[in-house]
């Protein structure tokens, strides 16, 4: 977020170059729900957002106290990334279709080691 | 020079921009929201589909790729990172509506400072719906600007915020989008500190956040 952290190692810039359409053909890995194992929603940090903007949208959008909102904003931008919010895999591609919308960075998956 | 946003009793919020800064945010909305316009490379025309001519005719796999800009594939990020090819089959059905829904707020943005314009004199207020989306759109912009200035770090944004006033020299492109990025990073962060306080304290239960 727009202040001094430490470097995000996974610049989105490698994200969009590592999408090759070679990568494409590899065959979906992350299809299989287990109960152990809920899709959730990831937001990562990024020097842009403001740390007030990122508190509203999890406010806004997901209706969160404010304590909750200020801790995952500051999760994203010391540890570079939060869970912000687990579900169904829709709910999570909602989610992180309303994120963007936001311009938060955000990514859904039901691999927690991802 | 611009001052704080404010919200009113009747809770409109309160702007108090100069015609200059209206002027340039609206060019600056404006440019985002034309670099937001659908890729007609990822449109393939219903008849060449009925031909079978979707080869010809288009990109059929343009709409599952991310857009070439750096800017625009930040403002339209992949869903996913552990999972490529269901990172592109989300795109191909979501990116042009989310294009559309950002470009919405653009629109309410522009027609905002459009009325601000018609009117100088008058007081310069938003409905607190036009104001999300005025943040919203302004978030699009910065996200814009910080790629356009190579911002990649926080300590990059960190380093553009501290530089001396001196070094922006107004023939320079780089230093005058420099600027134009300090100054929305301050009408943002001043309209969201207006927008923030009138959330619940304690939000409004519809979901209940992560367990820490």
């Amino acid at each position: 977020m727009d202040c001094t952290s430490t470097r995000d190692p996974y610049s989105w810039r490698v994200l969009v170059v590592s999408v090759s359409p070679v990568e494409v053909e590899q065959p979906s890995t992350g299809e299989q729900v287990s109960p152990d194992t809920p899709w959730v929603t990831i937001v990562w940090n990024d020097p842009v957002n403001l740390m007030s903007y990122v508190t509203f949208v999890f406010q806004e959008y997901f209706g969160y106290p404010r304590a909750a909102a200020d801790k995952l904003m500051h999760d994203v931008h010391e540890k570079g990334r939060a869970v912000v919010s687990s579900g169904t895999m829709e709910e999570m591609e909602r989610d992180t279709e309303a994120l963007h919308g936001y311009g938060l960075w955000a990514t859904f998956t039901n691999d927690s080691t991802t | 020079m611009a001052k704080r946003f404010k919200r009113r009793r009747d809770g409109r919020v309160v702007a108090r921009l100069e015609d200059t800064e209206i002027a340039l945010m609206a060019r600056l909305f404006a440019d985002v929201q034309q670099l937001l316009e659908p890729d007609v490379a990822a449109v393939v025309p219903s008849w060449a589909t009925e031909l079978g001519l979707d080869d010809l005719a288009g990109d059929p796999d343009r709409a599952a790729r991310p857009p070439d800009d750096t800017a625009l594939a930040r403002l339209l990020p992949d869903a996913r990172r552990d999972d490529p090819q269901a990172a592109a089959e989300f795109r191909r059905f979501t990116e042009r509506s989310l294009r559309e829904r950002k470009r919405e707020a653009h629109r309410t943005s522009l027609d905002v400072l459009s009325t601000w314009a018609d009117d100088l004199d008058a007081t310069q207020t938003m409905t607190t719906a036009q104001a999300h989306a005025f943040t919203t759109a302004l978030t699009d912009v910065r996200l814009v600007l910080a790629d356009r200035l190579g911002i990649e770090t926080d300590a990059d944004a960190e380093a553009l915020h501290l530089r001396e006033p001196e070094e922006g020299d107004p023939d320079d492109p780089a230093a005058w989008l420099a600027m134009v990025y300090d100054f929305t990073t301050w009408v943002q962060e001043s309209l969201t500190d207006v927008l923030l306080s009138a959330l619940p304290e304690q939000g409004d239960g519809r979901r209940t956040p992560p367990p820490v």
